[in-house]
Protein backbone atom coordinates (compact mmCIF):
# COMPACT_ATOMS: atom_id res chain seq x y z
CA UNK A 1 0.00 0.00 0.00
CA UNK A 2 1.60 3.03 -1.14
CA UNK A 3 -0.62 5.47 -1.10
CA UNK A 4 -3.71 6.08 1.73
CA UNK A 5 -6.00 6.75 -1.57
CA UNK A 6 -5.71 3.09 -2.72
CA UNK A 7 -7.22 2.30 0.60
CA UNK A 8 -10.92 1.19 0.35
CA UNK A 9 -13.44 4.43 0.87
CA UNK A 10 -14.86 3.26 4.14
CA UNK A 11 -11.56 2.45 6.01
CA UNK A 12 -10.31 5.91 3.78
CA UNK A 13 -13.29 8.21 5.26
CA UNK A 14 -13.19 6.25 8.93
CA UNK A 15 -9.34 6.97 9.51
CA UNK A 16 -10.18 10.94 8.79
CA UNK A 17 -13.19 10.85 10.60
CA UNK A 18 -11.28 9.45 13.70
CA UNK A 19 -9.56 12.59 15.17
CA UNK A 20 -6.98 10.18 16.87
CA UNK A 21 -5.63 9.14 13.41
CA UNK A 22 -2.96 11.00 11.65
CA UNK A 23 -4.55 10.61 8.04
CA UNK A 24 -6.14 13.79 7.16
CA UNK A 25 -8.89 14.98 4.37
CA UNK A 26 -5.99 16.79 3.38
CA UNK A 27 -3.16 14.60 3.15
CA UNK A 28 -5.76 12.83 0.76
CA UNK A 29 -6.54 15.75 -1.48
CA UNK A 30 -2.95 16.39 -1.28
CA UNK A 31 -2.23 12.86 -3.18
CA UNK A 32 -4.71 13.15 -5.61
CA UNK A 33 -3.78 16.78 -6.78
CA UNK A 34 -0.18 15.40 -6.98
CA UNK A 35 -1.45 12.06 -8.94
CA UNK A 36 -3.27 14.50 -11.35
CA UNK A 37 -0.26 16.82 -11.68
CA UNK A 38 1.77 13.70 -12.80
CA UNK A 39 -0.58 11.74 -15.05
CA UNK A 40 -3.32 14.11 -16.40
CA UNK A 41 -1.10 15.83 -18.77
CA UNK A 42 -1.14 12.98 -20.75
CA UNK A 43 -4.71 11.30 -19.62
CA UNK A 44 -6.73 14.42 -20.19
CA UNK A 45 -9.17 13.21 -17.69
CA UNK A 46 -10.13 16.90 -16.15
CA UNK A 47 -10.88 20.05 -17.54
CA UNK A 48 -11.20 22.01 -14.65
CA UNK A 49 -9.20 21.04 -11.16
CA UNK A 50 -10.37 22.53 -8.23
CA UNK A 51 -6.87 22.58 -6.24
CA UNK A 52 -7.47 25.82 -3.77
CA UNK A 53 -11.22 25.01 -3.46
CA UNK A 54 -10.72 21.26 -2.56
CA UNK A 55 -7.33 22.09 -0.21
CA UNK A 56 -9.94 24.47 1.52
CA UNK A 57 -12.81 22.22 1.87
CA UNK A 58 -10.65 19.62 3.49
CA UNK A 59 -9.28 21.73 5.79
CA UNK A 60 -12.31 22.63 7.25
CA UNK A 61 -13.40 19.31 7.10
CA UNK A 62 -10.43 18.59 9.32
CA UNK A 63 -10.99 21.16 11.64
CA UNK A 64 -14.68 19.65 12.22
CA UNK A 65 -13.22 16.30 13.27
CA UNK A 66 -10.03 18.11 15.44
CA UNK A 67 -13.56 19.93 16.99
CA UNK A 68 -15.03 16.47 17.61
CA UNK A 69 -18.01 16.97 14.98
CA UNK A 70 -19.33 13.71 13.36
CA UNK A 71 -18.89 13.60 9.76
CA UNK A 72 -20.54 11.54 7.12
CA UNK A 73 -19.52 8.20 5.50
CA UNK A 74 -17.65 9.68 2.32
CA UNK A 75 -15.52 11.77 4.98
CA UNK A 76 -12.23 13.29 3.35
CA UNK A 77 -12.67 11.23 -0.52
CA UNK A 78 -11.46 12.84 -2.79
CA UNK A 79 -14.32 13.25 -5.89
CA UNK A 80 -14.63 13.46 -9.52
CA UNK A 81 -17.16 15.55 -11.14
CA UNK A 82 -18.72 14.49 -14.97
CA UNK A 83 -18.54 18.28 -16.31
CA UNK A 84 -22.77 17.49 -16.88
CA UNK A 85 -23.23 18.06 -13.35
CA UNK A 86 -23.36 21.39 -11.66
CA UNK A 87 -20.89 22.25 -8.85
CA UNK A 88 -21.47 26.11 -7.52
CA UNK A 89 -18.68 28.21 -8.37
CA UNK A 90 -16.90 26.03 -10.83
CA UNK A 91 -17.59 26.16 -14.91
CA UNK A 92 -20.12 23.97 -16.32
CA UNK A 93 -19.17 23.06 -19.99
CA UNK A 94 -20.73 19.69 -21.18
CA UNK A 95 -17.82 19.56 -22.86
CA UNK A 96 -18.82 21.86 -25.38
CA UNK A 97 -18.78 25.74 -26.80
CA UNK A 98 -22.13 26.59 -26.51
CA UNK A 99 -21.67 27.19 -22.50
CA UNK A 100 -18.68 29.02 -22.64
CA UNK A 101 -17.94 30.95 -19.53
CA UNK A 102 -21.21 29.52 -17.67
CA UNK A 103 -20.92 28.93 -14.21
CA UNK A 104 -23.80 27.64 -12.65
CA UNK A 105 -25.18 29.15 -9.27
CA UNK A 106 -25.86 25.75 -7.03
CA UNK A 107 -24.75 22.28 -7.03
CA UNK A 108 -26.26 19.40 -8.29
CA UNK A 109 -28.38 17.30 -5.72
CA UNK A 110 -25.81 14.70 -6.09
CA UNK A 111 -23.11 16.75 -5.68
CA UNK A 112 -24.84 18.30 -2.34
CA UNK A 113 -25.30 14.93 -1.21
CA UNK A 114 -21.79 13.44 -1.68
CA UNK A 115 -20.66 16.78 -0.01
CA UNK A 116 -22.79 16.45 3.05
CA UNK A 117 -21.58 12.91 3.23
CA UNK A 118 -17.54 14.10 3.35
CA UNK A 119 -16.45 14.20 -0.55
CA UNK A 120 -14.47 16.79 -1.49
CA UNK A 121 -14.67 17.76 -5.25
CA UNK A 122 -11.54 17.43 -6.72
CA UNK A 123 -12.72 18.60 -10.03
CA UNK A 124 -14.81 18.35 -13.57
CA UNK A 125 -14.29 15.34 -15.64
CA UNK A 126 -14.30 15.13 -19.40
CA UNK A 127 -17.37 14.30 -21.36
CA UNK A 128 -18.77 13.41 -24.75
CA UNK A 129 -20.41 16.78 -25.64
CA UNK A 130 -23.40 16.69 -23.94
CA UNK A 131 -22.95 13.13 -23.10
CA UNK A 132 -23.31 12.43 -26.63
CA UNK A 133 -20.63 10.15 -27.21
CA UNK A 134 -19.17 6.50 -26.59
CA UNK A 135 -15.56 7.41 -26.71
CA UNK A 136 -14.68 10.92 -25.21
CA UNK A 137 -13.93 12.25 -28.57
CA UNK A 138 -16.78 14.47 -28.88
CA UNK A 139 -15.59 16.99 -26.46
CA UNK A 140 -14.57 20.83 -27.92
CA UNK A 141 -11.79 20.25 -25.43
CA UNK A 142 -9.91 17.32 -27.36
CA UNK A 143 -10.21 13.59 -26.05
CA UNK A 144 -9.59 12.04 -22.73
CA UNK A 145 -6.65 8.92 -23.32
CA UNK A 146 -7.46 5.41 -22.23
CA UNK A 147 -5.09 4.89 -18.69
CA UNK A 148 -4.20 1.20 -19.99
CA UNK A 149 -3.29 2.52 -23.72
CA UNK A 150 -2.95 6.49 -24.31
CA UNK A 151 -3.76 5.58 -28.07
CA UNK A 152 -6.78 4.12 -27.30
CA UNK A 153 -10.24 6.02 -25.98
CA UNK A 154 -11.50 5.69 -22.45
CA UNK A 155 -15.06 4.56 -23.31
CA UNK A 156 -17.47 7.50 -23.15
CA UNK A 157 -19.19 9.81 -22.54
CA UNK A 158 -18.11 9.80 -18.69
CA UNK A 159 -14.77 8.87 -20.10
CA UNK A 160 -12.96 11.35 -17.97
CA UNK A 161 -14.19 10.14 -14.94
CA UNK A 162 -13.57 6.86 -15.65
CA UNK A 163 -10.23 7.61 -16.56
CA UNK A 164 -9.87 9.84 -13.57
CA UNK A 165 -10.67 6.58 -11.22
CA UNK A 166 -8.61 4.15 -13.34
CA UNK A 167 -5.79 5.87 -12.87
CA UNK A 168 -5.96 6.65 -9.55
CA UNK A 169 -6.39 10.20 -9.41
CA UNK A 170 -9.52 10.03 -7.56
CA UNK A 171 -11.25 7.04 -5.92
CA UNK A 172 -14.73 7.88 -6.70
CA UNK A 173 -16.40 9.75 -9.42
CA UNK A 174 -19.78 10.30 -10.70
CA UNK A 175 -20.98 10.38 -14.40
CA UNK A 176 -24.24 10.08 -16.10
CA UNK A 177 -25.87 6.82 -18.20
CA UNK A 178 -27.90 7.59 -20.91
CA UNK A 179 -27.25 4.63 -23.09
CA UNK A 180 -24.51 3.15 -21.09
CA UNK A 181 -22.36 6.53 -20.39
CA UNK A 182 -21.16 5.29 -17.09
CA UNK A 183 -20.82 1.38 -17.44
CA UNK A 184 -19.20 1.08 -21.15
CA UNK A 185 -15.90 3.64 -19.79
CA UNK A 186 -15.79 1.52 -16.71
CA UNK A 187 -15.70 -1.38 -19.00
CA UNK A 188 -13.21 0.13 -20.65
CA UNK A 189 -11.15 1.36 -18.37
CA UNK A 190 -11.37 -2.06 -16.42
CA UNK A 191 -13.27 -0.42 -12.89
CA UNK A 192 -17.18 -0.74 -11.64
CA UNK A 193 -19.66 1.38 -12.99
CA UNK A 194 -23.09 1.68 -11.66
CA UNK A 195 -26.38 2.44 -13.82
CA UNK A 196 -28.91 2.79 -11.02
CA UNK A 197 -32.80 2.13 -11.37
CA UNK A 198 -34.58 5.42 -13.58
CA UNK A 199 -35.80 7.40 -10.21
CA UNK A 200 -33.68 6.22 -7.15
CA UNK A 201 -30.85 9.30 -7.78
CA UNK A 202 -31.79 12.79 -8.18
CA UNK A 203 -31.31 14.61 -11.86
CA UNK A 204 -31.78 18.08 -10.80
CA UNK A 205 -28.60 19.77 -11.25
CA UNK A 206 -27.53 17.36 -14.59
CA UNK A 207 -27.92 19.00 -17.69
CA UNK A 208 -30.96 17.02 -19.23
CA UNK A 209 -29.77 14.96 -22.41
CA UNK A 210 -32.87 12.03 -22.66
CA UNK A 211 -34.97 12.89 -19.57
CA UNK A 212 -36.50 9.68 -20.05
CA UNK A 213 -33.11 7.57 -19.95
CA UNK A 214 -31.03 10.17 -17.87
CA UNK A 215 -29.62 8.51 -14.64
CA UNK A 216 -26.29 9.65 -12.28
CA UNK A 217 -24.21 6.84 -11.48
CA UNK A 218 -21.17 5.88 -9.62
CA UNK A 219 -17.93 4.99 -11.04
CA UNK A 220 -15.28 3.36 -8.96
CA UNK A 221 -12.61 0.23 -8.02
CA UNK A 222 -14.97 -2.12 -6.60
CA UNK A 223 -18.70 -2.68 -5.97
CA UNK A 224 -18.60 -1.72 -1.98
CA UNK A 225 -17.06 1.67 -2.92
CA UNK A 226 -19.54 2.53 -5.44
CA UNK A 227 -22.25 1.33 -3.43
CA UNK A 228 -21.08 3.44 -0.76
CA UNK A 229 -20.92 6.94 -3.18
CA UNK A 230 -25.17 5.43 -4.27
CA UNK A 231 -25.98 5.26 -0.80
CA UNK A 232 -24.84 9.25 -0.16
CA UNK A 233 -26.59 10.28 -3.91
CA UNK A 234 -30.08 7.76 -3.70
CA UNK A 235 -33.48 9.41 -2.78
CA UNK A 236 -36.39 11.41 -3.68
CA UNK A 237 -36.05 14.42 -4.34
CA UNK A 238 -37.98 17.78 -4.56
CA UNK A 239 -36.30 19.14 -7.06
CA UNK A 240 -36.76 16.14 -9.40
CA UNK A 241 -40.18 14.73 -10.00
CA UNK A 242 -39.21 10.92 -11.49
CA UNK A 243 -36.86 10.68 -8.02
CA UNK A 244 -38.77 8.08 -5.59
CA UNK A 245 -37.85 6.07 -2.47
CA UNK A 246 -37.34 2.52 -3.22
CA UNK A 247 -38.03 -1.00 -0.70
CA UNK A 248 -34.89 -1.50 1.41
CA UNK A 249 -32.92 -3.32 0.04
CA UNK A 250 -33.13 -7.10 -0.06
CA UNK A 251 -30.18 -8.97 2.01
CA UNK A 252 -27.07 -9.37 -0.39
CA UNK A 253 -27.97 -12.92 -1.58
CA UNK A 254 -25.35 -15.44 -1.48
CA UNK A 255 -24.16 -17.40 -5.17
CA UNK A 256 -26.10 -20.56 -3.84
CA UNK A 257 -29.70 -20.87 -6.11
CA UNK A 258 -28.56 -17.28 -7.42
CA UNK A 259 -30.68 -17.89 -11.00
CA UNK A 260 -28.01 -16.28 -13.45
CA UNK A 261 -29.73 -14.91 -16.67
CA UNK A 262 -27.81 -15.74 -19.95
CA UNK A 263 -29.51 -13.67 -23.00
CA UNK A 264 -29.27 -15.98 -26.52
CA UNK A 265 -29.51 -12.64 -28.28
CA UNK A 266 -26.51 -10.81 -26.65
CA UNK A 267 -24.34 -13.79 -26.63
CA UNK A 268 -21.36 -12.59 -28.33
CA UNK A 269 -23.01 -9.62 -29.87
CA UNK A 270 -21.33 -8.71 -32.79
CA UNK A 271 -18.47 -8.88 -30.58
CA UNK A 272 -14.89 -9.76 -29.83
CA UNK A 273 -13.69 -13.44 -28.55
CA UNK A 274 -11.72 -12.23 -25.88
CA UNK A 275 -14.81 -10.42 -24.63
CA UNK A 276 -17.10 -13.59 -25.07
CA UNK A 277 -14.45 -15.46 -23.65
CA UNK A 278 -13.92 -13.35 -20.32
CA UNK A 279 -17.47 -13.33 -19.57
CA UNK A 280 -17.84 -17.03 -20.13
CA UNK A 281 -14.92 -17.34 -17.46
CA UNK A 282 -17.06 -15.15 -14.79
CA UNK A 283 -20.76 -17.27 -15.52
CA UNK A 284 -18.36 -20.52 -14.95
CA UNK A 285 -16.84 -19.07 -11.36
CA UNK A 286 -20.46 -18.20 -10.66
CA UNK A 287 -21.82 -21.90 -11.54
CA UNK A 288 -19.26 -23.58 -9.76
CA UNK A 289 -19.77 -21.60 -6.44
CA UNK A 290 -23.67 -22.48 -6.92
CA UNK A 291 -25.69 -20.58 -8.91
CA UNK A 292 -27.74 -21.38 -11.91
CA UNK A 293 -27.83 -20.30 -15.61
CA UNK A 294 -30.84 -19.65 -17.05
CA UNK A 295 -31.19 -19.52 -20.95
CA UNK A 296 -33.16 -16.47 -21.78
CA UNK A 297 -34.56 -15.05 -24.92
CA UNK A 298 -35.39 -11.50 -25.58
CA UNK A 299 -36.35 -10.92 -28.90
CA UNK A 300 -36.76 -7.43 -28.83
CA UNK A 301 -33.49 -6.42 -27.35
CA UNK A 302 -32.04 -6.17 -31.24
CA UNK A 303 -34.20 -3.41 -31.55
CA UNK A 304 -32.76 -1.57 -28.60
CA UNK A 305 -30.49 0.29 -30.36
CA UNK A 306 -33.24 1.22 -33.10
CA UNK A 307 -35.61 2.70 -30.24
CA UNK A 308 -32.50 3.97 -28.21
CA UNK A 309 -31.12 5.97 -31.31
CA UNK A 310 -34.81 7.50 -32.06
CA UNK A 311 -36.38 7.95 -28.40
CA UNK A 312 -33.07 9.59 -27.08
CA UNK A 313 -32.29 12.35 -29.82
CA UNK A 314 -36.25 13.24 -29.88
CA UNK A 315 -35.41 13.94 -26.43
CA UNK A 316 -32.17 15.83 -26.67
CA UNK A 317 -34.09 17.82 -29.68
CA UNK A 318 -35.92 19.37 -27.41
CA UNK A 319 -34.04 19.63 -24.29
CA UNK A 320 -31.19 21.27 -26.11
CA UNK A 321 -33.45 24.14 -27.35
CA UNK A 322 -32.60 26.02 -24.61
CA UNK A 323 -29.13 26.56 -25.84
CA UNK A 324 -30.36 29.96 -27.55
CA UNK A 325 -27.80 32.35 -26.43
CA UNK A 326 -30.30 34.65 -24.64
CA UNK A 327 -29.82 33.48 -21.10
CA UNK A 328 -26.66 31.97 -20.32
CA UNK A 329 -23.23 30.50 -22.72
CA UNK A 330 -22.43 31.77 -25.75
CA UNK A 331 -23.90 34.41 -28.43
CA UNK A 332 -23.17 35.29 -32.34
CA UNK A 333 -25.38 38.22 -32.14
CA UNK A 334 -27.25 39.14 -35.75
CA UNK A 335 -29.55 41.84 -35.82
CA UNK A 336 -32.83 39.70 -35.77
CA UNK A 337 -33.65 37.15 -33.63
CA UNK A 338 -33.83 34.22 -35.69
CA UNK A 339 -30.57 33.99 -37.03
CA UNK A 340 -29.12 34.52 -33.92
CA UNK A 341 -30.26 31.11 -32.81
CA UNK A 342 -29.28 29.82 -35.51
CA UNK A 343 -26.01 31.20 -35.84
CA UNK A 344 -25.21 30.66 -32.15
CA UNK A 345 -26.24 26.72 -32.52
CA UNK A 346 -24.02 26.21 -35.82
CA UNK A 347 -21.11 28.22 -34.04
CA UNK A 348 -21.59 26.12 -30.60
CA UNK A 349 -23.13 22.94 -31.17
CA UNK A 350 -20.08 19.84 -32.56
CA UNK A 351 -21.20 17.07 -35.25
CA UNK A 352 -22.43 14.95 -32.77
CA UNK A 353 -24.57 17.31 -30.74
CA UNK A 354 -25.76 18.72 -34.08
CA UNK A 355 -26.59 15.25 -36.19
CA UNK A 356 -28.89 14.27 -32.61
CA UNK A 357 -30.47 17.13 -32.69
CA UNK A 358 -30.91 17.09 -37.08
CA UNK A 359 -31.91 13.42 -35.96
CA UNK A 360 -34.59 14.17 -33.13
CA UNK A 361 -36.22 17.02 -34.82
CA UNK A 362 -37.10 14.68 -37.70
CA UNK A 363 -38.33 11.97 -35.54
CA UNK A 364 -40.84 14.51 -34.34
CA UNK A 365 -41.48 16.39 -37.26
CA UNK A 366 -44.97 16.59 -38.88
CA UNK A 367 -45.76 13.95 -41.05
CA UNK A 368 -42.83 11.52 -39.51
CA UNK A 369 -43.53 11.17 -35.80
CA UNK A 370 -45.90 8.47 -36.14
CA UNK A 371 -43.88 6.03 -38.23
CA UNK A 372 -40.36 7.37 -35.83
CA UNK A 373 -41.14 8.61 -32.83
CA UNK A 374 -44.34 7.19 -31.80
CA UNK A 375 -43.41 3.91 -32.71
CA UNK A 376 -40.20 3.58 -31.21
CA UNK A 377 -42.19 4.46 -27.69
CA UNK A 378 -44.20 1.59 -27.98
CA UNK A 379 -41.58 -0.25 -29.20
CA UNK A 380 -39.77 0.72 -25.38
CA UNK A 381 -43.37 -0.32 -23.95
CA UNK A 382 -42.81 -3.55 -25.48
CA UNK A 383 -39.57 -3.91 -24.91
CA UNK A 384 -39.98 -3.65 -20.43
CA UNK A 385 -42.38 -5.92 -20.30
CA UNK A 386 -40.66 -8.57 -22.19
CA UNK A 387 -37.82 -7.81 -19.42
CA UNK A 388 -40.05 -7.75 -16.76
CA UNK A 389 -40.79 -11.00 -18.18
CA UNK A 390 -36.93 -12.17 -18.00
CA UNK A 391 -36.88 -11.09 -14.46
CA UNK A 392 -39.49 -13.26 -13.17
CA UNK A 393 -37.21 -16.27 -14.37
CA UNK A 394 -33.72 -14.98 -13.29
CA UNK A 395 -32.44 -12.89 -10.39
CA UNK A 396 -29.40 -11.23 -12.36
CA UNK A 397 -29.00 -10.71 -16.07
CA UNK A 398 -25.19 -11.62 -16.87
CA UNK A 399 -23.35 -10.26 -20.22
CA UNK A 400 -20.71 -8.33 -21.62
CA UNK A 401 -20.89 -4.25 -21.08
CA UNK A 402 -19.37 -3.82 -24.44
CA UNK A 403 -18.72 -5.36 -27.45
CA UNK A 404 -15.25 -4.85 -27.72
CA UNK A 405 -12.38 -3.74 -25.42
CA UNK A 406 -10.98 0.31 -25.91
CA UNK A 407 -10.38 1.14 -29.45
CA UNK A 408 -8.00 3.45 -31.03
CA UNK A 409 -8.61 7.09 -30.82
CA UNK A 410 -9.89 8.25 -34.29
CA UNK A 411 -10.61 4.55 -34.98
CA UNK A 412 -14.89 5.20 -35.17
CA UNK A 413 -14.40 9.24 -35.64
CA UNK A 414 -15.17 8.99 -39.52
CA UNK A 415 -18.66 6.33 -38.76
CA UNK A 416 -21.20 7.48 -36.66
CA UNK A 417 -23.60 4.40 -36.99
CA UNK A 418 -20.71 2.12 -36.13
CA UNK A 419 -19.84 4.50 -33.15
CA UNK A 420 -23.99 4.24 -32.08
CA UNK A 421 -23.10 0.34 -32.02
CA UNK A 422 -20.66 0.24 -29.39
CA UNK A 423 -23.81 0.74 -26.89
CA UNK A 424 -25.50 -2.09 -28.25
CA UNK A 425 -25.45 -4.03 -24.86
CA UNK A 426 -26.47 -1.20 -22.88
CA UNK A 427 -29.27 0.33 -23.96
CA UNK A 428 -31.90 -2.15 -23.19
CA UNK A 429 -31.16 -1.53 -19.41
CA UNK A 430 -31.89 2.32 -19.66
CA UNK A 431 -34.91 2.09 -22.19
CA UNK A 432 -36.62 -0.55 -19.32
CA UNK A 433 -35.15 1.61 -16.32
CA UNK A 434 -33.39 -1.39 -14.77
CA UNK A 435 -30.33 -1.23 -12.91
CA UNK A 436 -27.43 -2.52 -14.20
CA UNK A 437 -23.34 -2.64 -13.30
CA UNK A 438 -20.10 -3.18 -15.01
CA UNK A 439 -17.43 -4.75 -13.13
CA UNK A 440 -13.99 -6.19 -13.97
CA UNK A 441 -13.45 -9.24 -15.73
CA UNK A 442 -9.70 -9.54 -16.65
CA UNK A 443 -7.51 -8.14 -19.21
CA UNK A 444 -7.15 -8.95 -22.40
CA UNK A 445 -4.10 -10.40 -23.89
CA UNK A 446 -3.18 -7.33 -25.01
CA UNK A 447 -3.86 -5.62 -21.53
CA UNK A 448 -6.82 -4.21 -22.27
CA UNK A 449 -9.33 -4.06 -19.68
CA UNK A 450 -13.04 -6.08 -20.32
CA UNK A 451 -16.12 -5.37 -18.37
CA UNK A 452 -19.07 -8.00 -17.52
CA UNK A 453 -22.55 -6.51 -17.08
CA UNK A 454 -25.16 -7.46 -14.34
CA UNK A 455 -28.56 -6.32 -14.65
CA UNK A 456 -31.25 -7.01 -12.31
CA UNK A 457 -34.47 -5.69 -11.86
CA UNK A 458 -36.45 -2.29 -11.40
CA UNK A 459 -35.25 -1.52 -7.60
CA UNK A 460 -32.64 -4.12 -7.13
CA UNK A 461 -29.62 -2.07 -7.20
CA UNK A 462 -27.81 -3.95 -4.22
CA UNK A 463 -28.20 -7.31 -5.65
CA UNK A 464 -26.86 -6.02 -8.79
CA UNK A 465 -23.82 -4.70 -6.66
CA UNK A 466 -23.00 -7.49 -3.96
CA UNK A 467 -23.53 -10.09 -6.80
CA UNK A 468 -20.50 -8.21 -8.44
CA UNK A 469 -18.93 -8.34 -5.37
CA UNK A 470 -19.62 -11.90 -5.84
CA UNK A 471 -18.14 -12.09 -9.12
CA UNK A 472 -14.94 -10.69 -7.62
CA UNK A 473 -14.20 -13.00 -4.52
CA UNK A 474 -15.21 -15.84 -7.25
CA UNK A 475 -12.94 -15.34 -10.12
CA UNK A 476 -10.18 -12.74 -8.15
CA UNK A 477 -10.52 -10.51 -10.79
CA UNK A 478 -10.89 -6.98 -10.04
CA UNK A 479 -9.33 -3.69 -10.26
CA UNK A 480 -5.80 -3.44 -11.45
CA UNK A 481 -3.86 -0.51 -11.64
CA UNK A 482 -2.35 0.51 -15.28
CA UNK A 483 0.83 0.96 -15.69
CA UNK A 484 1.00 4.53 -15.46
CA UNK A 485 -0.88 4.56 -12.36
CA UNK A 486 2.45 2.74 -10.94
CA UNK A 487 4.57 5.72 -11.60
CA UNK A 488 3.00 7.75 -9.18
CA UNK A 489 2.99 7.11 -5.10
CA UNK B 1 -37.02 6.96 -46.20
CA UNK B 2 -34.14 8.42 -48.63
CA UNK B 3 -32.65 11.78 -46.66
CA UNK B 4 -31.94 14.63 -48.88
CA UNK B 5 -30.38 18.28 -48.91
CA UNK B 6 -33.80 19.41 -48.99
CA UNK B 7 -35.08 17.40 -46.23
CA UNK B 8 -31.87 18.54 -44.52
CA UNK B 9 -32.69 21.95 -44.89
CA UNK B 10 -35.42 21.50 -43.63
CA UNK B 11 -34.87 19.67 -40.60
CA UNK B 12 -32.41 22.22 -39.56
CA UNK B 13 -34.33 25.00 -40.26
CA UNK B 14 -37.23 23.28 -37.22
CA UNK B 15 -34.39 22.74 -35.14
CA UNK B 16 -33.06 26.69 -35.60
CA UNK B 17 -29.12 25.50 -36.37
CA UNK B 18 -27.98 27.47 -39.36
CA UNK B 19 -25.40 24.95 -41.11
CA UNK B 20 -23.09 25.52 -43.79
CA UNK B 21 -23.28 23.68 -47.35
CA UNK B 22 -20.51 21.84 -46.13
CA UNK B 23 -22.12 20.80 -43.01
CA UNK B 24 -25.47 19.70 -44.93
CA UNK B 25 -23.52 17.95 -47.78
CA UNK B 26 -21.95 15.92 -45.05
CA UNK B 27 -25.06 15.39 -43.03
CA UNK B 28 -27.14 13.87 -45.93
CA UNK B 29 -25.40 10.54 -46.18
CA UNK B 30 -24.82 10.33 -42.68
CA UNK B 31 -28.60 10.59 -41.51
CA UNK B 32 -29.25 8.63 -44.40
CA UNK B 33 -27.32 5.98 -43.10
CA UNK B 34 -28.50 6.44 -39.25
CA UNK B 35 -32.00 6.68 -40.68
CA UNK B 36 -31.61 3.22 -42.46
CA UNK B 37 -30.57 1.32 -39.54
CA UNK B 38 -33.32 2.89 -36.69
CA UNK B 39 -35.94 2.28 -39.03
CA UNK B 40 -35.84 -1.32 -37.93
CA UNK B 41 -38.71 -0.49 -35.16
CA UNK B 42 -40.84 -0.15 -38.25
CA UNK B 43 -40.80 -4.17 -38.03
CA UNK B 44 -41.94 -4.72 -34.30
CA UNK B 45 -45.08 -5.85 -33.78
CA UNK B 46 -46.65 -3.07 -31.31
CA UNK B 47 -50.30 -4.14 -32.31
CA UNK B 48 -50.72 -3.76 -28.04
CA UNK B 49 -48.43 -1.80 -27.01
CA UNK B 50 -49.35 1.80 -25.33
CA UNK B 51 -46.40 4.35 -26.37
CA UNK B 52 -47.39 7.21 -23.31
CA UNK B 53 -46.99 3.74 -21.25
CA UNK B 54 -43.52 3.46 -22.02
CA UNK B 55 -43.23 6.63 -19.27
CA UNK B 56 -40.76 4.39 -16.43
CA UNK B 57 -42.22 6.06 -13.35
CA UNK B 58 -45.63 6.26 -12.39
CA UNK B 59 -46.75 9.97 -11.75
CA UNK B 60 -44.60 10.89 -8.87
CA UNK B 61 -47.11 12.67 -5.70
CA UNK B 62 -46.77 16.12 -6.13
CA UNK B 63 -44.92 18.26 -3.70
CA UNK B 64 -46.51 21.02 -2.10
CA UNK B 65 -47.00 24.10 -3.52
CA UNK B 66 -45.16 26.38 -1.14
CA UNK B 67 -42.97 29.08 -2.21
CA UNK B 68 -39.63 29.20 -1.51
CA UNK B 69 -36.83 32.03 -2.47
CA UNK B 70 -35.46 31.88 -6.36
CA UNK B 71 -32.00 32.58 -7.39
CA UNK B 72 -31.49 36.45 -7.17
CA UNK B 73 -31.39 39.01 -10.15
CA UNK B 74 -28.11 39.35 -10.06
CA UNK B 75 -26.97 35.92 -9.91
CA UNK B 76 -28.95 34.72 -12.86
CA UNK B 77 -27.74 37.64 -15.33
CA UNK B 78 -24.58 36.94 -14.48
CA UNK B 79 -24.34 33.95 -16.88
CA UNK B 80 -26.54 36.04 -19.83
CA UNK B 81 -24.21 37.05 -23.10
CA UNK B 82 -26.21 40.36 -23.01
CA UNK B 83 -28.16 42.17 -20.01
CA UNK B 84 -28.76 45.49 -19.14
CA UNK B 85 -28.32 44.91 -15.49
CA UNK B 86 -32.45 44.27 -15.46
CA UNK B 87 -33.18 42.43 -18.32
CA UNK B 88 -31.52 39.83 -20.62
CA UNK B 89 -30.99 41.79 -24.06
CA UNK B 90 -32.28 40.22 -27.78
CA UNK B 91 -32.44 41.93 -31.07
CA UNK B 92 -36.00 43.51 -31.27
CA UNK B 93 -38.85 40.82 -32.59
CA UNK B 94 -41.85 43.86 -32.74
CA UNK B 95 -42.13 46.62 -35.07
CA UNK B 96 -42.17 50.02 -33.37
Amino acid sequence: MTSPLDLPVAEMAARVADRHDSLKAADLVDAALARVRALDGRVRAFLHVAEEGARRAAEALDARVARGEAVGPLAGVPLAVKDNLAVAGMPLTCASKILGGYVPPRDATVVARAVAAGAIVLGKTNLDEFAMGSSTENSAFGPTRNPFDLERVPGGSSGGSAAAVAAGMAPLALGSDTGGSVRQPAALCGIVGHKPTYGRVSRSGLVAFASSLDQVGPFARTTQDAAALLRAIEGPDPLDATSRAFPAARPAAGLSGLRVGVVEELEGAGGDPEVAAAVGRVRAALLARGATAVPLSLPLSKAGIPVYYLVAPAECSSNLARFDGMRYGARVDAPEVEPLYARTRDAGFGAEVKRRVLLGTFALSAGYADAYYKRAMAVKTRLRVELAAAFSRCDVILSATSPFPAFRVGEKAGDPLSMYLCDVLTVTANLAGVPAASVPAGLTAGGLPVGAQLWAAEGHDDLVLSVGAAVREATGLGYVAPAIAKEVA
Amino acid sequence: MHVTETLVRHVARLARIELSDGEVAAMVPQLDRILGHVEAVANVDVADADPASADAVPSAALRPDVAAPSLERRVVLRNAPATDQVFFLAPKVLED
